[in-house]
C-alpha cells in the first residue's frame, strides 16, 4: 500500500475513531497522538492492509486492541474544577448550564447502563459504526446487537423522561 | 409527521440504517419543541465531534514519524551490518593466521625431525679402536 493510498483509505478512520479513543483519554491532544500512533502501528502492516479482502474490519480489530490497552494504561482522571467539563465532549466553557447538565444526566444514564448495552449505544449512536463493526467490536451477532441496541435507547429515553418534563402533545409538530 | 413518527419507532426497535438515523438526528437536533429524543440526539451529536483538522494533522504527525525513524533505522542497520561484517571478516583473517602459525609450526617440527633424523643416519659410526702404523703423504697404514 503506497502513501497515497494509506491517506485515501486508512487516514479517514481517524475520524471514526476519534470520539472512542477520546471517551478513553478524554483530552483532545492525547486522542491525536493516539490516533497518531495508531496510524503508525496500521502502517507497519500496510502489506497485510493491502491483502486484505476486509479493511475495516482489519482496521477495527487493530483498534479495539490499540483501545484496550489505552485502557489499561491509563491512568485514573481526576476532573478538578477546571477541566470537569471534559466529562462530556464540550469545550466552551461559556456552554449553556442548562444544557451541559442535561448532558451530564444523559452521560450518566448511559454510563449506568449494562456493560454490553452502554458499549453498543456508543459505538452506533455516538461514533456512528454499522453493525457490522460493531459486530467486530463485540463480537455479538448483528440481530443480536439490534436488540442490545433497542432496549439501550429506550432505556435513555425513559431515563431522561423521567427527569424532565416534555410536552407529548407537541411532539411530532415541526 | 407520521413517516417520521415510523421512522422513530424503528429507531427503538434497533432497525434504522444509518442515513435514517443522521436525518432523524437532523430533524430533532435542528426542533425547536423539546423532546427527549432533541436532548438525546444533541447529546449524540455534541459527543460525536471531531475537531475540523484531525485528518490532516494526524497524517502530517504519522508522515513525521515514518519518515525520520526510517532513516535512522536505516542508519542503524547500515552500521550494524558493517560492524558484523568487519567483525566477520577479522575473525576469518584471525583464524587464518592462526592456522598458518600452527601449520608452519608443525611442519617445521616435521622438517626438524626428519633432518635430525638424516643427521643421524650420516653420523660417522663412533670410530673404533685402532692402531696407526704408518701416515705419509703417500700411504696410511692402519690396524683395527
Amino acid at each position: 500500500m503506497t502513501a497515497e493510498e494509506f491517506k485515501k483509505m486508512v487516514i479517514p478512520y481517524s475520524v471514526k475513531l476519534y470520539p472512542m479513543i477520546f471517551r478513553i483519554l478524554k483530552s483532545e491532544e492525547e486522542t491525536r497522538d493516539a490516533l497518531q500512533d495508531l496510524m503508525l502501528k496500521l502502517w507497519d502492516k500496510r502489506s497485510a492492509l493491502k491483502q486484505c479482502s476486509n479493511l475495516s474490519a482489519y482496521i477495527i480489530t487493530i483498534a479495539k486492541n490499540y483501545s484496550f490497552d489505552l485502557l489499561k494504561k491509563k491512568r485514573p482522571v481526576v476532573f478538578d474544577e477546571n477541566n470537569e467539563f471534559r466529562f462530556i465532549n464540550i469545550e466552551e466553557e461559556s456552554f449553556d448550564p442548562d444544557k451541559k447538565e442535561k448532558f451530564e444526566y444523559i452521560h450518566k444514564t448511559i454510563e449506568q447502563l449494562p456493560d454490553k448495552y452502554k458499549t453498543v449505544i456508543k459505538l452506533r449512536d455516538i461514533d456512528g459504526f454499522t453493525f457490522e463493526e460493531i459486530k467486530e467490536f463485540t463480537g455479538f451477532e448483528v440481530t443480536h446487537i439490534r436488540v442490545i441496541l433497542s432496549r439501550a435507547r429506550l432505556k435513555v429515553k425513559e431515563e431522561i423522561e423521567k427527569i424532565y418534563d416534555y410536552d407529548e402533545t407537541k411532539r411530532f409538530i415541526r | 409527521m407520521t413517516k417520521q413518527k415510523d421512522l422513530l419507532d424503528k429507531f427503538y426497535r434497533g432497525e434504522t440504517s444509518l442515513e435514517e438515523e443522521k436525518l432523524l438526528e437532523a430533524i430533532f437536533t435542528d426542533s425547536e419543541i423539546d423532546s427527549a429524543e432533541k436532548d438525546m440526539f444533541t447529546y449524540f451529536q455534541s459527543e460525536s465531534k471531531v475537531p475540523g483538522n484531525l485528518e490532516e494533522s494526524v497524517y502530517l504527525g504519522l508522515s513525521g514519524k515514518i519518515n525520520k525513524p526510517r532513516k535512522f533505522k536505516i542508519l542503524l542497520i547500515g552500521i550494524s551490518s558493517a560492524a558484523a561484517a568487519i567483525f566477520f571478516l577479522l575473525n576469518i583473517y584471525l583464524n587464518h593466521q592462526a592456522e598458518q602459525k600452527a601449520k608452519m609450526e608443525s611442519s617445521f617440527l616435521a622438517l626438524e625431525k626428519a633432518l635430525f633424523q638424516v643427521s643421524e643416519s650420516i653420523q660417522p659410526e663412533e670410530q673404533q679402536e685402532m692402531m696407526v702404523l704408518w701416515v705419509d703423504n703417500d700411504v696410511e697404514i692402519i690396524i683395527n
